[in-house]
């Protein structure tokens, strides 16, 4: 190599090097201890033991696992219907409307305050004694529900409540961003060939809609099946009877509570398994679906 | 419909507006609640404006306030008298409605028609605890006034008590001079604001060297590392979540300050989208740069960075905003409260105040108002650094 070459390739190196030193140790490293964790039993005493495959086994066996992983599926119900209103949001917010903004703003509001304070809010609104929910059916005249007490109801308001708090966010901003990438001039051309509202929206807008569908459809997908566990923790522990723990809640108590590591990196892998072969259909459907231009 | 409002059809307004709302009012119940009583959180009507409400009556000559305890209605049943009762009884009073020239009582979910003979209340005082009976229900008086309990929030700031010294907690060295910390809040503001910072700052700087030297940068394997960041992205933060807390245990970094910043510094996310940024600069700057003799680091320094403004702004405002708000790591690696960054104090509360909402309600404002203030203010910020990453995506 060249005096020169020799040059940049060092400077390479040192460039990468406080990025790549933390990766290895905290990233790359980590990925392969899991790996071998999976096949231990251990709680970082002086019991480590080797387990072969049983933590696997023993997985596949556990019912509690498959209806954690019930659960989780259940509440990523909430994914389509969200998206759903977060195109129609954008698609009336993408005319030309007095006060825009602030509508904009007001709907990114509970995105933006997402955590703690908004699942305790949520959760005293859902209170079933005295909070705004029941209030409001009350004022009715119908009963009051459950909603975080029972078990028909904890999944479907957690879903109501990711709704809420998603509907205007993200994919709204993703939405309107890839709206107003669709050339006018086509509009034009659709009235003059004497196109409908619905027939403008096909032909027209969805085709330049479908690759931020599909990398919202992925994203939502990933992160809804590692999700739940904030939700959970905080609101209703898990329950009732276990109908609001998610597989990431599951792990955290194998963490934390059982403090059985082994037993925690299986799960752990079980849901990256989960990750790439729901990623995996995506990309095969999206292919055929999404056109790029 | 053809009516436009604010070029709009009307509809379609109504139905924006409607959304607007529902995305504002359960922050103002949050506000309405904070700012309430106790009993009057306990309330079953819907009422947003924070009331207190006192009753008198007159005893001896003075007046004395009082608490209901209940309130009775003797009736003559016209027809039909429930089961167990007499023609003439005694029935509670929320049982007996008048509407127009009907009188009924309600009972098991029947009307039964019935005349009101007479009526009265049983009511205790308030400061001597004596309970009067057979007063007049129309001789009480009612004051209820707007009586918002800010006090609230200053119970809320200071129920959390813990016990440190500042540079003590920070450096982990006894000091001479030192300042005590009593209230939780102040240490779980300057311990979020700690992390955030820190981890905010690592990732700029480590992922945009980082980011330079696989975009700009030739050295051997730098595409086969540059893939080994990319496979990882695919890897859900709970592989390396178990094995990354066994390490911090066995570093005996619990409720520490390296624990809660230095794995968050590290994310492949931050040297991908800066990596992908700076292949989009022109290479003629560089190029004269290189001319002029400049090193690489003079490069990366002054002209890579300033030009990649927007990018690392976008890095660095989503790189806070995910610390802030993160609660599962800092859950597992802080047991003291003196470490507890807002999300997990403010979980503790939970357990401090079980059903008293208007508390908790007050130490959830106390931990969103400055989000709100900064997003109100910043608001085109982040809404265009959320369409950057997705561009990107």
């Amino acid at each position: 190599m060249s005096g020169e070459r020799r040059r940049e390739a060092l400077a390479g190196y040192l460039f990468i090097l406080p990025n790549f030193l933390g990766f290895l140790v905290f990233v790359l490293g980590p990925v392969v201890a899991a790996l071998a964790l999976g096949f231990v039993e251990w709680d970082l005493g002086p019991n480590l033991a080797f387990v072969g495959l049983s933590n696997y086994r023993e997985l596949i066996m556990d019912g509690m696992f498959w209806k954690y992983v019930f659960n989780t599926l259940f509440l990523m119900l909430g994914i389509p219907l969200g998206m759903a209103g977060s195109l129609v949001l954008a698609l009336v917010l993408n005319q030309k409307i007095r006060g825009r903004v602030a509508f904009r703003t007001v709907y990114f509001l509970p995105t933006m305050c997402a955590g703690v304070a908004i699942f305790f809010l949520w959760k005293w609104i859902l209170d079933a004694d005295f909070g705004l929910a029941n209030q409001i059916l009350v004022s009715l005249g119908l009963n009051k529900i459950g909603w975080l007490t029972t078990v028909e109801w904890a999944k479907p308001s957690l879903i109501l409540m990711g709704l809420w708090g998603g509907i205007g966010g993200f994919n709204m901003i993703l939405y309107l961003a890839a709206l107003q990438n669709v050339p006018r001039h086509l509009y034009e051309a659709a009235d003059i060939d004497g196109a409908g509202r619905w027939r403008k929206f096909w032909n027209v807008t969805w085709p330049y809609l479908t690759p931020t569908t599909f990398f919202i459809t992925i994203m939502s997908i990933i992160g809804g099946l590692q999700g739940g566990f904030e939700a959970a923790y905080i609101m209703t522990k898990g329950g009732p009877a276990r109908s609001t723990t998610t597989i990431s809640y599951y792990l955290f108590q194998n963490i934390y509570n059982n403090e059985r590591f082994g037993y925690a990196a299986a799960i752990a892998w079980a849901l990256f398994l989960m990750v790439f072969v729901f990623t995996l259909i995506n990309w095969r459907l999206g292919g055929k679906l999404v056109s790029y231009d | 419909m053809k009516y436009k409002v604010f070029g709009l059809n009307i509809v379609t307004y109504l139905v924006l507006a409607a959304c607007g709302v529902t995305m504002v009012v359960p922050f103002l119940w949050m506000a309405s609640s904070s700012l309430k009583r106790e009993e009057d959180v306990q309330k079953s009507e819907i009422r947003f404006i924070p009331r207190t409400t006192k009753r008198y009556v007159q005893q001896n000559g003075e007046r004395v306030e009082v608490r209901v305890i209940s309130e009775k209605v003797k009736v003559r049943f016209a027809d039909q008298t429930p089961d167990g009762l007499e023609p003439v009884a005694e029935v509670d009073a929320h049982l007996f409605h008048e509407s127009g020239d009907r009188s009924y009582v309600m009972m098991e979910g029947r009307k039964y028609a019935a005349e009101k003979l007479d009526t009265w209340a049983r009511v205790k005082t308030v400061e001597t605890g004596e309970t009067l009976d057979g007063v007049a229900p129309d001789s009480i008086e009612v004051q209820s006034w707007i009586d918002p309990q800010w006090h609230n929030y200053a119970d809320a700031w200071n129920a959390f008590k813990i016990d440190t010294r500042l540079f003590e907690q920070l450096f982990g060295l006894r000091m001479p001079v030192d300042v005590p910390i009593r209230t939780g809040f102040v240490m779980f503001y300057l311990n979020s604001t700690i992390v955030a910072v820190c981890i905010t700052l690592g990732q700029l700087v480590t992922c945009s060297m980082a980011a330079y030297a696989f975009s700009r940068l030739r050295f051997p394997w730098r595409d086969q590392l540059f893939f080994g960041y990319l496979a990882t992205m695919m890897i859900p933060g709970a592989v390396t979540l178990v094995p990354v807390f066994m390490l911090i245990k066995l570093l005996n970094w619990v409720d520490t300050y390296q624990a809660l910043i230095v794995p968050g510094v590290f994310s492949a996310y931050g040297t991908f989208l800066l990596r992908q940024f700076f292949m989009t600069l022109p290479s003629e700057l560089e190029e004269a740069a290189k001319i002029d003799g400049a090193g690489f680091f003079r490069i990366y320094w002054q002209i890579a960075l300033p030009l990649s403004k927007p990018a690392l702004a976008t890095l660095a405002t989503f790189t806070f905003m995910g610390s802030w708000r993160s609660f599962l790591w800092p859950l597992l690696v802080t047991q003291e409260p003196r470490m507890y960054t807002l999300p997990i104090a403010l979980q503790q509360y939970q357990t401090l105040y079980t059903t008293r909402w208007h508390l908790m309600m007050a130490a959830s404002m106390i931990v969103l108002i400055p989000i709100i203030i900064v997003f109100l203010f910043n608001q085109r910020y982040f809404v265009e650094g959320v369409k950057l990453t997705g561009m990107k995506g």
